[in-house]
């Protein structure tokens, strides 16, 4: 590899010095004048009819300034979702408990929680269903009558089919030595962004919209708000979308939700900017968790151990509306298919309506899922097999330059290094003792971008001052990851500059050029290679300038110098000759020649200030759209993405046969990501990814009671905290790819993915238990020990 | 969030004087860091709150002959970094490092926790083990004193009059010889309230025989209870795992544990049968070895 | 309205408060400190400590009124004319703050346990800095690199 400056450096993260100081301005920092506050008014009901809304005496309450309900909602048929089955506020049922059923704006957020507790609702209950076996069934209580185009529904099953497969099934099944089965759950995990979430609306005076509100999707958000703007009467007006710092997101702000769209009517019926601020509570129940999945499992192998085949279905449970929950089989295709090579792959999975809060994005969004259940499935083939799990995965490791089942075009491909490296580093094959054991688990997911929206771009103008400073709008969001910083240091290797002489622009829809938004690992991929276009435009026009004046500033410079040789003078009209390092342009086979070399903020003033008409400045830009394809609308084959990530977790546990608690006494995350841009912040992700898997395995649950959620704070809900760390080595394995930039891949969603199933192989390993249902908690762990010590 | 005032008083008198003045609606807080929570969770909603923690009168730890007293409004914090504390009340130590975090136990108290009444309050089962013995004050400034054990009546209820406060608590000094221990289940493993907690304090003879034993229970009865038909059972035996293990089983006959939301009943009573014996066990090593 | 002195990054300051107000808030709403963070409002993520007379406390659980005639530190005190106090600095080398919600918190903590710790502070080990940094939340970086920076801070004060 080229040496490089910047690229593969741990440089700290430029928003990083905002953040450490407490400058930083989140949603819960901001105000604008003489704005309202807002409160929604939730369901206390998991179904039911509305009969009767009483806001008498909330009118009446002094600084109540506007009450939103299905009687006085101005844009009363506008619905959300993924199949717009969701009115932002409810119109003839409530059908969760959370429940958006009436809102108020007023001038205090204390004045409006008055007036919404003053709001009486009439309600007729109606019977719930609340899992979605039951709620499958022919004579379940329907959750929607109609769809949004007003035909009846009959039954609670959603009209969206996810399917894939490819290979010849049955003669694969025929030709299996080793065949197993299992069926594997997982539950509600929230995203817990440590910032919770909030928005501020407001019209100007000509009913254009703006809004300031943490989100991954702003050009998303901007689309969708217009869509109100519309319902609401207001033609050819536009919504400015503005996000704030964002604190934490992971999933959480992929989709616009009803209390944004409730803010935008509250201010458009009030005539004011209105806030709507949540609380941890509300943070809790308000938005929407990851998706809860039942997924049934058959995998075969030959006599040799190589898989032949894998079928399996997915139930999905999706609660009362949908939003990106409902299409999280569209992820775990990608696993589905091609995790490992598999001669014949078949995949299904449907969601089902049921009286539950529903599910969105959370990071990995549905693979996690999808490899708790393959991975888990995998050790126990090669159980049955009769082969080591480590030494099976590695026989049927995937490898690169090969096309996957569901057509994924892998590149570079390092699973099998990964393997290996938790071989070596977990010292696999040692014997331990008692209670002790050893599990792993690999993935694979997309790397460079995911085509799943009509366009999967990503816009950026770069602009250069005559300080030779850089400003780079970008349709990226900082969710923390660091995106900023890798396009700085992208920028900044490529012109010649330094990442400190970039200032980089974004969160804004009236100012950045379009992304499809931050999600699918895809932003630093995606953000990069536009910046490498933007970079290596701005610094050919750079060297055009220099190859123009070049000559002229050099003589300039050097009149005083007595020893000043001009014999290269002649060489600095050939862009070609040219070269910028560290600020300065200098000739490429003269690097020492001093004297022959200029700081281009002299060149970029000289080509801005000619004179006359010829004054032009550096202002580059470029839209990046990935070589990749849509799935297709019948087959769901397609290479969603430029290129693919692999890693393998090892984990080695301690359980206590006493309580079920199960200790992680060493983690090893080894992970192709191509190459770092910046390791550091590879690392962060990795990290971070880790532990909200461990919470995930372990610990995290929210427990619903008949659709009701019984732990909604931190006090009941717990996340790992700082004494829930354990030795975690990560490594990573470098594999250049070459679609990447510098050969890089996204990795920010992939930490989380096989850390369950890592998890479940160990404690299979340590006392021989197969869990089949995440949060292993020390209850279901111990009752799988009690019952399996009583067979 | 629920508007109330908030009182400083700086003597007992004027402490007493105010609660007087409003009895209904006013409550006394120390700490702040249960009664606020619940405060703020719309569980409580008193109109005023008067504030114990410019009272010296309930501060310090200090040995009167064979007891120590702590006064009531002792944080947390100060029993977790108080050398005194971990020599001679190693259980009461164990408590206090685990209970919430830094942040909470630097304003937390003793008395709060116990007052608090939380089946599973964290202190509890030390001051069990350690005969602690509850110092109350009235409004005439008169004392009395009840044993812990008495002192609780049921889930978040104590034995305390309108007008009284509780000063501070009055510990056994644990013989010379004697170990003593505080074990406490959590799910994740800080900022956690005990799924289970046991505490004992047991005092072998040379042949290894137990001569006395004390075991605190929290999260599995209404109440921090002691096992008084385990520690007559281990009371007088060689402390062994076989023996450890059917006392296991006896505490299992004297507790009442339920299910809700951090804990299942029936893997309650597993874990108590596991921590007793690791509770014995951990005492057992302290007292030996002489080992904080 | 109750009136209120204390010392607040090093200034005397006084302002008047209500009984329910919590240090929190007057914090964010009354000195336009905004860098003390609101994450659960229970004392359950740490987001908003602060330090009092040098310990750290949740000052969403903290009445305003009980820091009269005290001395309150919040993470807008710790960088000295514009150079960043080397806990900062050590977050800002290794990587320690993603979203950031946590960090001004996890600092404080941070500092309360450096300033406080009895040994050598070059010999700290893990687990102690995991038992002090318990009680701040993050969901972002599974905490490693910010362990990382609090040693690393403490062996540079060494």
């Amino acid at each position: 590899m080229q040496q490089k400056n910047f690229i593969g450096k741990r440089l700290a993260k430029m928003d990083a010095p905002e953040k450490i100081s407490g400058k930083a301005s989140y949603i819960n920092d901001l105000s604008v004048p003489n704005m309202l506050f807002g409160k929604i008014k939730r369901s206390q009901h998991a179904h039911a009819i509305i009969k009767n809304i009483d806001i008498s005496r909330a009118e009446k309450l002094p600084g109540v300034k506007a009450i939103l309900t299905r009687d006085s909602n101005p844009a009363p048929d506008f619905k959300i979702g993924f199949i717009q089955d969701n009115p932002p506020i409810k119109d003839d049922k409530v059908r969760q408990f959370r429940d958006e059923v009436a809102a108020v704006a007023a001038t205090s957020t204390e004045i409006a929680a008055a007036a919404c507790d003053l709001i009486k609702v009439e309600y007729e209950p109606l019977p719930g269903v609340f899992d979605p076996i039951t709620a499958a069934a022919a004579d379940a209580p329907l959750i929607h009558e109609f769809d949004f185009r007003g035909n009846p529904i009959k039954n609670n099953s959603l009209p969206v089919k996810w399917q894939i497969s490819d290979g010849d099934l049955e003669e694969q099944k025929k030709r299996s030595k080793h065949i197993v089965s299992g069926t594997y759950k997982t539950g509600w995990a929230h995203h817990c962004c440590l910032g919770v979430a909030g928005i501020i609306a407001e019209f100007d005076y000509q009913k254009n919209l703006k809004v300031q509100m943490p989100t991954q999707i702003p050009f998303l958000v901007q689309n969708d708000l217009n869509k109100l703007l519309l319902a609401l009467g207001l033609k050819n007006k536009n919504t400015r979308v503005i996000s704030p710092t964002i604190g934490g997101a992971f999933g959480n702000k992929l989709d616009t939700h009803c209390y944004e769209y409730i803010a935008v009517l509250l201010a458009f019926m009030a005539g004011r900017a209105v806030k709507i601020m949540f609380d941890r509570e509300e943070e809790f129940i308000g938005m929407a968790p990851r998706q809860p999945t039942i997924i049934k499992i058959t995998q075969g192998c030959d006599e040799n151990g190589l898989l032949t085949f894998r079928e399996a279905e997915a139930i999905l449970d999706n609660g009362a509306y949908t939003s990106w929950g409902a299409t999280v089989p569209s992820v775990m295709y990608v696993p589905m298919t091609s995790l490992y090579r598999v001669p014949a792959v078949s995949f299904t999975a449907s969601c089902v309506y049921t009286n539950n809060i529903f599910s969105q994005a959370f990071r990995g969004y549905g693979n996690p899922q999808a490899t708790f259940a393959i991975e888990s499935s995998m050790d126990e083939l090669a159980e049955k097999a009769g082969i080591e799990p480590l030494e099976m995965r590695l026989l049927n490791s995937n490898r690169p330059n090969e096309t996957t089942p569901m057509g994924l075009k892998v590149t570079s491909c390092g699973m099998s290094e990964c393997i290996e490296t938790v071989k070596k580093k977990l010292d696999w094959n040692k014997p331990r003792p008692k209670n002790r054991g050893v599990g792993i688990a690999t993935l694979t997911h997309v790397g460079g971008g995911a085509r799943i929206y009509k366009s999967d771009g990503h816009g950026m103008i770069l602009k250069m001052d005559d300080f030779a400073k850089v400003s780079i709008m970008t349709g990226a969001v900082e969710i923390g990851q660091g995106s900023e910083t890798s396009i700085a240091q992208t920028v900044a290797e490529i012109v010649g500059i330094l990442p400190e002489d970039i200032t980089v622009i974004r969160h804004d829809t009236a100012t950045c050029p379009w992304d499809v938004g931050t999600h699918a690992s895809r932003q630093m991929f995606l953000s990069c290679k536009a910046a490498i276009r933007c970079a290596s435009d701005a610094k050919a026009r750079i060297l055009d300038f220099a190859a123009s004046f070049m000559e002229d500033e050099i003589r300039r410079k050097n009149r005083k110098n007595k020893d000043f040789a001009d014999d290269l003078l002649p060489l600095l009209h050939d862009p070609d000759n040219l070269a910028i390092v560290k600020r300065r342009i200098y000739l490429k086979d003269h690097p020492k020649r001093s004297d022959y070399s200029l700081p281009i903020d002299t060149i970029l003033r000289r080509g801005h200030f000619q004179g006359g008409k010829n004054g032009d400045m550096v202002i580059t830009h470029a839209f990046y759209e990935p070589d990749t394809n849509m799935m297709h609308p019948k087959t769901s084959k397609g290479n969603i993405s430029e290129t693919y990530v692999f890693a393998a977790h090892g984990v080695e546990v301690e359980v206590d046969p006493e309580t079920g608690r199960v200790e992680i006494l060493n983690f090893v995350a080894a992970h192709d990501i191509g190459r770092a841009i910046n390791p550091m912040l590879v690392e962060g992700q990795i990290y971070g990814g880790v532990i909200q898997g461990v919470g995930y395995a372990l610990m995290e649950e929210m427990i619903s009671e008949k659709g009701k959620i019984l732990n909604p704070d931190f006090l009941d809900y717990k996340i790992p905290t700082m004494m829930d760390t354990f030795p975690l080595e990560i490594a990573l394995i470098e594999t250049p790819d070459p679609h990447g930039p510098f050969g890089a891949k996204g990795i920010g969603e992939v930490g989380i993915i096989p850390v369950a199933p890592a998890i479940a192989n160990a404690i299979y390993d340590a006392v021989g238990i197969r869990l089949s249902e995440i949060p292993f908690t020390c209850e279901r762990v111990l009752a799988e020990i009690k019952r399996q010590g009583q067979e | 969030m629920h508007k109330f005032s908030y009182q400083r008083p700086t003597s007992m008198t004027e402490a007493f004087s105010l609660k007087k003045a409003a009895p209904e609606n006013s409550l006394y807080v120390a700490g702040g860091s249960d009664v606020l929570l619940l405060l703020k969770k719309s569980v409580i909603a008193p109109n005023n709150l008067i504030s114990l923690r410019a009272l010296d009168e309930l501060k310090g730890i200090r040995e009167t002959e064979n007891r120590v007293f702590i006064g009531s409004g002792t944080t947390i914090r100060e029993l977790e970094t108080s050398a005194f504390i971990a020599e001679k009340f190693p259980a009461l130590r164990d408590a206090a490092v685990n209970l919430a975090s830094t942040q909470i136990r630097n304003v937390a108290t003793l008395g709060g926790n116990i007052i608090n009444a939380s089946p599973g309050a964290d202190t509890a089962a030390p001051l069990l083990i350690y005969e602690a013995q509850v110092i109350i004050i009235n409004a005439q400034l008169a004392e009395r004193t009840v044993a812990l054990t008495d002192f609780f009546k049921g889930p978040k209820q104590v034995h305390l009059e309108k007008d009284e406060l509780v000063k501070g608590f009055s510990l056994e000094v644990p013989p010379a010889g004697s170990g003593s221990a505080y074990l406490k289940f959590m799910k994740r493993k800080a900022m956690d309230l005990a799924n289970v907690g046991v505490g004992v304090m047991l005092t072998l003879a040379q042949d290894g025989t137990c001569t006395d034993i004390r075991i605190g229970l929290a999260t599995v009865a209404p109440t921090p209870i002691r096992a008084l038909k385990t520690e007559a059972f281990l009371k007088g035996k060689i402390i062994d795992e076989a023996t450890l293990t059917e006392a296991g089983e006896i505490a299992t006959t004297e507790i009442a544990p339920i299910d809700d939301l951090r804990g299942k009943a029936w893997h309650k009573t597993e874990v108590i049968k596991a921590y007793i014996k690791r509770a014995c066990q951990q005492a057992r090593l302290r007292s030996v070895k002489g080992e904080v | 309205m109750i009136q209120l002195k204390f010392t607040l990054n090093g200034d005397r300051v006084e302002t008047w408060v209500k009984g329910q107000e919590m240090l929190l808030d007057i914090l964010r709403d009354n000195f336009n400190l905004p860098g003390t963070r609101e994450g659960c409002g229970l004392g359950e993520c740490g987001a908003c400590t602060v330090l009092v007379n040098g310990a750290s406390v949740n000052s969403c659980l903290f009445p305003a009124l009980e820091v009269e005639g005290k001395i309150v530190e919040t993470i807008e005190s710790l960088a000295d004319a514009g150079k960043f106090h080397p806990l900062q600095q050590a977050f800002l080398d290794n990587g320690a703050s993603q979203c950031g919600f946590c960090t001004p918190g996890m600092i404080m903590s941070a500092k309360a346990f450096i300033d406080s710790y009895p040994g050598r502070p070059a010999a700290v080990s893990e687990a102690e800095i995991k038992q002090a940094l318990a009680g701040n939340l993050c969901r972002c970086t599974g905490y490693f690199q910010i362990i990382a920076a609090v040693k690393a801070a403490m062996q540079e004060q060494d």
